[in-house]
């Protein structure tokens, strides 16, 4: 047997070509379907793998009213939870470089907790200051390293009392397995999308309460995520979970209630102390002023008084005066009358003292010697006096005698005159008496005089002073009045201000009472709690990862088909050709004794070894290559680590043995003729195939014009039946795949516009929280009115739909509130026929992929359920739609089915300007006036773009499987027909064909073979694109099936370039056939 | 003898296969000439240099040394294409195993080689001439072996060539349909005036040439004219 195997080896050598076909396409087939078998599970194992690392949350609970540290230990008590981690979230308006967006804050997880992250630039934030950012993916707006970020001030109160911290530098960026895709969810603030995550360090939310608890499920780690085994395990532990909620959801509610309302009623309490104090202040102040008034009312009284008294005072006074100016007068009169008669009386008297004084003086003159004799005398008495007084009495007596002696003398002298002087001193007696009596009336009249003078001086100065006294008071007065005045200023003053005050304060207790009331009337209104138990499908980017990877796998299914077909005919034609080439030695190893299967096993081996190796390379790249294209092509949607590649036994050993089993087939079946056949037999040359006719050739004006290489052709081609089947196949394949790739890029962004722009005629819709007031009603729709050509207001809810054979799906329930204008804002109409289909008053349209689903027409009943309401209606159009699914009443089939009319709760509209800063504005508007989101049919479309750009890794794996596919057979054919024919090939050369004539002998054959593939391909992939646009369907969306003729223009020339490609490769080959061949025997 | 003009003369004509350390010179120093319008018989063992004779002067492969003069051109020089364009014009090729293109009939193989030249020959006529004229819509396997060798032939002939070279052109064929074959070459020869070159190691054929060239390891042994060559009735081996 040592020169069998040193044969089997020379063969392979020698023709290795068809070796290397056998080998390609096997491993085209076995690494097709494995690899393509593996993507899915890959990925699936990938997430898990990350999931596990960083321990996602299995069961994700949230309440409309916070979760508290009881809902938490609740949770936990619960038997199969195995860990359980509250944490706060919070959404932010926050201004960054990139101006306002909403951002979602959440809480660093403790290391080792749930939830973890993957730095993936930069570090932990060291203090509050510092936080850690959404890497997020190229081209998007997200904060760098480095970058400061700030708190908006235009967040509303309660988030701004919930961050301790209003600047954060980030530093550092994380990903999360919370978010695997870019999806980052919405929100209530901004305008409704969450632009990006951060992570800030703990403490720095300060709310009191939770904003979500995590819990995983003993059991579930070990399970892979994307499994049913896990997904039913989730699904009893939330509803476990929600066993419990109702009673948590009353404990929560009623916490807060009465949380609030105490605090409520303590203010309430405060308030009405306040309102007491302030009015009893102002009682008193009242009061004050009240006296105040009192007191200047006396004084003004008083003052009054004082004014008539004073006035009574002055008549008083001007009477007195009168009366004693009168006094004064007469007495001044009798006094001058008194003075008059004094001087009478004094001129009498002084003629009276005149005639006197002249009888005196007469008299004196006759007294004058009697005087001397007197002062004689007297000095005389004086001297005795003297005389005596010295003791000198005899002297004294001496004298004493003269001074008798004189005054005898003196007597004798006086003796006449004595009469005289008697009657004079009786008148001077009486004169004087006159005189006395005369100076006694002077003095009188003197005295009257003076007392007069006195009395009036008195008087005046009485007067006067009760003048002065008067003018004082009247001074008094007059400040006094000038000091009530004042006062009543002061009153009129303090009564303004305590009128001020007292309105202020009472606007103050009125405000506060009205606070309170809108306090109260939104506790009451506060609305019982509800929890959300969520699993991982509510993860952001979770549900669309686990439904891509299972789209992928139903291409899988698909796909290596026509490996394994082409693989089988590319292998049938090259064990035949190899045989045929080796009859002879067959024959002669068959006569030299070798046993059938001796020899039948070279080939056999040969086919096993060539599949084998081929499977295994298959495998190597199929394993490798193609989950990696996909992954690089979801890696654009998706933030995943390093896909994890694994070897999958199972996948490739059905892989393999399919494709052994196939190839085994080809060559036993070639084999078994010419092991049937005598060794004689064999080693005759076989006669050539003949030459035969075909139908072509009684089309005789057409035959006639041919030249020789046509009819070559044409006969060569009719007669190696099984390499026209395998390149026709392989050609028919390769079109095939290709315009399935490309039909697919092309239908499925092909939704966009027909979704979008034709189906979506409103731009864009605004959505209002349930219960919205009237006046959010009204001024969102204004808004809404002023930037928009055409409104319409509409009920948006979501439903979900069963069928008559009991299938379910979600939809969306619009009713508008004109049904005839629904058609302005969605086009209406049956997708072949693009005829119209009016929603009427009396109508229910759903849309078609809907209608597939549930299995109902026109006319059928279906049941609508919300919460527990379960309504029938009857559908009376199915509309054309590609994108989720919709289902469209008039207002009046609302009411009979609901029996209340529908709430206006959204609003579509087409706008007058649709550029991105309009509609930024418009969104920031409308959310600020209350509306829930708003959704612009621009972002959706845009969103749904990108991710139909993934799909181009897609259609360049289709492409690159097309192409090896192409060249594979177009390879083995020309290697085939090369070999067969060198001796023609030689023979044509030595007649002198010049070298394109050689080429188009050989090539004209593949050239027909590939245009005919390609029509073959053309029409096969028709159904192929059909059928895995069906595969790859999900629930939500409905290809388009239409094709574009661009995509057939493409495929048949790309498959076109791909055989001019093969053929330039195996020119060489043909220009390597030695014109020596030609002359060498037959073998 | 007739007059004739030379249309063929090799020049010291050598050629080596291989290079460096594996050299083989196949000819050496090859010198003769053929007359137009004559049969030349080329005579030698296996190995002996004929058929690198043959292929150097069918333009199938070029010359080491020395010079190849046909009709008064030198083809020792010609390119790749000029090699083309000289068998495409100028040589008609019969080969030992006919070469007849299996998928096409005796007339479209003829045809074949007739559409490719300038100045064809109508395919059917010269059939008719080989005297295949019924057998001409049959495809070469319904054919015998002189059947196809005629079709062969005919191919050659329908180019108008200036020789007519001849590969073995009996050696697949029986003793009966050989003699036939060549009494076809040479009275194509004869009556068309036709130059054949005939390639064999069957020395007894050397009667019927005009001219016979032995060669032997690679030399020219000797160059004989044949004043009286016999008819091919007549010569038997």
């Amino acid at each position: 047997m040592k020169s069998l195997n040193k044969d089997f080896w020379r063969s392979i050598a020698r023709s290795f070509g068809r070796y290397l076909a056998i080998f390609l396409i096997s491993g085209l087939g076995v690494g097709f379907l494995a690899g393509l078998q593996s993507v899915s599970p890959d990925m699936k194992d990938t997430a898990d793998d990350y999931y596990n690392i960083y321990r996602l949350t299995d069961v994700r609970v949230q309440s409309t009213l916070g979760l508290t540290d009881e809902d938490v230990e609740a949770l936990g008590a619960l038997d199969f939870v195995s860990d359980i981690q509250p944490a706060k979230t919070l959404d932010v308006l926050v201004e960054s470089d990139s101006g306002e967006s909403a951002v979602h804050f959440m809480e660093i997880p403790k290391e080792g907790s749930l939830n973890g992250f993957r730095l993936v630039e930069g570090r932990l934030p060291e203090n509050e200051n510092e936080c850690l950012a959404d890497p997020g993916k190229l081209g998007s707006i997200n904060p760098k390293v480095g970058d400061v970020i700030t708190v908006a001030a235009g967040n509303d109160e309660d988030t701004l009392d919930a961050l301790t911290v209003r600047e954060f530098t980030v530093v550092g960026t994380a990903l999360t397995p919370e978010y695997v895709s870019f999806e980052r969810g919405s929100t209530t603030i901004g305008n409704g999308s969450i632009a990006y995550y951060v992570y800030v360090p703990e403490g720095v939310i300060d709310t009191e309460y939770y904003t979500l608890i995590d819990l995983t499920v003993s059991g579930a780690k070990e399970l892979s995520s994307f499994s049913e085994e896990y997904e039913s395990l989730i699904e009893s532990a939330v509803d476990e979970v929600e066993v419990l909620a109702p009673v948590r959801e009353q404990a929560r509610y009623d916490e807060i209630i009465g949380d609030a309302q105490q605090e409520l009623d303590d203010a309430q309490k405060e308030l009405d102390d306040a309102r007491a104090e302030a009015e009893a202040e102002l009682a008193d102040a009242q009061a004050q002023i009240d006296d105040a008034r009192a007191e200047l009312e006396d004084g003004e009284q008083e003052l009054a008084d004082g004014e008539r008294e004073l006035e009574d005072g002055w008549a008083d006074y001007y009477q007195a005066e009168d009366e004693f100016e009168e006094q004064i007068a007469s007495a001044r009169q009798q006094l001058e009358d008194s003075a008059a008669e004094l001087e009478n009386g004094r001129a009498e008297l002084t003629e009276q003292q005149a005639a006197f004084d002249e009888n005196a003086a007469a008299l004196e003159e006759q007294l004058a010697p009697l005087e001397e004799a007197k002062s004689q005398a007297a000095a005389l008495a004086e001297q005795i006096e003297s005389l005596t007084a010295a003791g000198q009495g005899g002297s004294a007596m001496a004298l004493q005698a003269q001074l008798s002696a004189l005054e005898e003398q003196i007597a004798a002298g006086e003796a006449p005159l004595a009469p005289a002087q008697e009657q004079l001193e009786a008148g001077r007696a009486q004169l004087e008496a006159a005189w006395q009596e005369l100076e006694a009336g002077e003095a009188q009249l003197q005295a009257g005089q003076e007392e007069l003078e006195r009395q009036e001086r008195e008087g005046r100065a009485q007067l006067n002073d009760a003048r002065a006294q008067l003018e004082e008071a009247e001074q008094e007065l007059e400040d006094g009045r000038a000091e009530l005045e004042d006062g009543r200023k002061e009153l009129e003053d303090a009564q303004a201000e305590y009128d001020e005050k007292s309105a202020e304060a009472q606007q103050e207790i009125d405000d506060a009472q009205k606070e309170l009331d809108d306090a109260q009337k939104e506790i009451d209104d506060i609305e019982m709690a509800e929890w959300y138990v969520l699993d991982r499908d509510s993860l952001a980017g979770y549900a669309s990862f686990a439904n891509d990877t299972d789209r992928i796998n139903n291409i899988a299914k698909v796909f290596p088909v026509f490996f394994f077909l082409v693989a089988a005919l590319v292998c049938l034609t090259t064990m035949t050709r190899m045989v045929e080439e080796e009859r002879t030695q067959i024959g002669t190893l068959k006569a030299l004794g070798y046993s059938n299967v001796a020899v039948a096993a070279k080939y056999l081996l040969y086919a096993a070894s060539a599949t084998v190796l081929g499977s295994a390379g298959g495998l190597a790249v199929g394993f490798t290559v193609l989950p990696t294209v996909v992954w690089a092509a979801y890696g654009i949607m998706y933030n995943m680590p390093e896909l994890i590649l694994s070897f999958r036994w199972g996948s490739a050993a059905l892989a393999t043995a399919a494709a052994l089993a196939v190839n085994l087939a080809a060559t036993l079946s070639t084999c078994y003729r010419e092991m049937k056949a005598m060794p004689a037999e064999l080693m005759r040359p076989k006669a050539p195939k003949a030459g035969k006719r075909i139908l072509l050739e009684r089309v005789t004006p057409l035959w006639k014009r041919l030249n020789f290489i046509h009819k070559v052709t044409a006969r060569n081609i009719f007669r190696y039946k099984k390499r026209f089947f395998m390149t026709v196949v392989g050609i028919a394949g390769c079109t095939a795949l290709l315009l399935t790739g490309f039909g697919l890029k092309n239908s499925i962004s092909g939704i966009v516009p027909l979704q979008f722009e034709e189906l979506f005629l409103y731009d864009a819709m605004v959505v209002l929280p349930d219960g919205a007031s009237e006046q959010t009603v009204t001024g969102v729709t204004g808004i809404v009115a002023d930037s928009a050509t055409e409104y319409l207001p509409c009920h948006y809810e979501s439903v979900d739909l069963t069928g008559p054979e009991g299938m379910v799906t979600d939809a969306t329930l619009t009713v508008p509130k004109e049904a005839g204008r629904m058609s302005d804002f969605v086009t209406l109409r049956d997708r072949l026929s693009k005829a119209a289909v009016p929603l009427t008053d009396d109508g229910l349209l759903l849309s078609e992929k809907t209608a597939g689903i549930l299995g109902v027409e026109e006319g059928d009943t279906l049941t609508i359920s919300t919460g527990d309401r379960r309504v029938e209606a009857t559908v009376s159009g199915v509309v054309e739609n590609y994108v989720m699914h919709y289902l469209y009443l008039s207002p009046a089939v609302y009411e009979s089915l609901y029996g209340s009319a529908p709430e206006y709760n959204s609003i579509y509209a087409l706008l007058n300007d649709t550029s991105d800063a309009a509609e930024d504005a418009l969104s920031e508007r409308v959310l600020d006036e209350g509306a829930l989101a708003v959704s612009f049919t621009s972002g959706i479309q845009e969103e749904f773009k990108d991710t139909m750009d993934s799909l181009d890794y897609v259609v360049i794996v289709l492409i690159l499987a097309a192409s090896l596919l192409c060249f594979v057979v177009l390879y083995n054919l020309t290697n085939i027909n090369i070999t067969e024919r060198r001796r023609e090939i030689a023979t044509i050369k030595v007649l002198g064909f010049r070298d394109m004539e050689v080429t188009s002998y050989v090539y004209r054959e593949n050239l027909v073979l590939t245009l005919l593939g390609i029509v073959f391909g053309l029409a096969l992939g028709v159904g192929l694109h059909a059928f895995v646009m069906a595969a790859a369907e999900v629930d939500m969306v409905m290809f388009p099936r239409e094709m574009s003729w661009v995509c057939y223009v493409i495929a048949a020339a790309m498959t076109l370039v791909f055989s001019m490609l093969v053929n330039l490769i195996m020119y060489r080959r043909l220009q390597k056939v030695d014109m020596v061949e030609s002359l060498k025997s037959v073998e | 003898m007739k007059e004739a003009a030379e249309l063929i003369r090799f020049e010291n004509v050598g050629k080596v296969y291989g290079t460096g350390a594996v050299r083989t010179e196949a000819v050496h120093d090859v010198s003769f000439s053929i007359d137009k319008g004559s049969i030349t018989i080329v005579v030698g063992p296996s190995g002996a240099g004929k058929t690198t004779l043959l292929n150097m002067l069918g333009g199938m492969d070029t010359v080491t040394n020395g010079k190849i003069w046909v009709d008064g051109e030198d083809i020792s020089h010609f390119s790749r294409k000029q090699l083309t364009e000289y068998r495409r014009s100028s040589v008609g090729f019969v080969f030992q195993f006919y070469n007849l293109i299996q998928n096409l009939t005796a007339l479209e193989n003829v045809e074949l080689a007739a559409q490719i030249c300038k100045n064809p020959q109508d395919a059917a006529a010269v059939l008719e001439n080989v005297g295949l004229k019924e057998r001409m819509k049959n495809f070469p396997s319904q054919l015998s072996g002189g059947e196809q060798q005629r079709v062969a032939i005919a191919r050659a002939l329908a180019k108008n060539p200036k020789l007519l070279l001849c590969d073995e052109p009996t050696g697949a064929l029986d003793y009966k349909t050989g003699k036939s074959i060549l009494k076809l070459l040479q009275d194509t020869c004869r009556k068309d005036g036709m130059t054949v070159i005939i390639i064999t190691h069957n020395s007894a054929l050397t009667a019927m040439a005009d001219r016979v060239i032995r060669i032997q390891s690679g030399t020219v042994q000797s160059v004989t004219d044949n004043p009286e060559p016999t008819p091919v009735e007549r010569i038997s081996w």
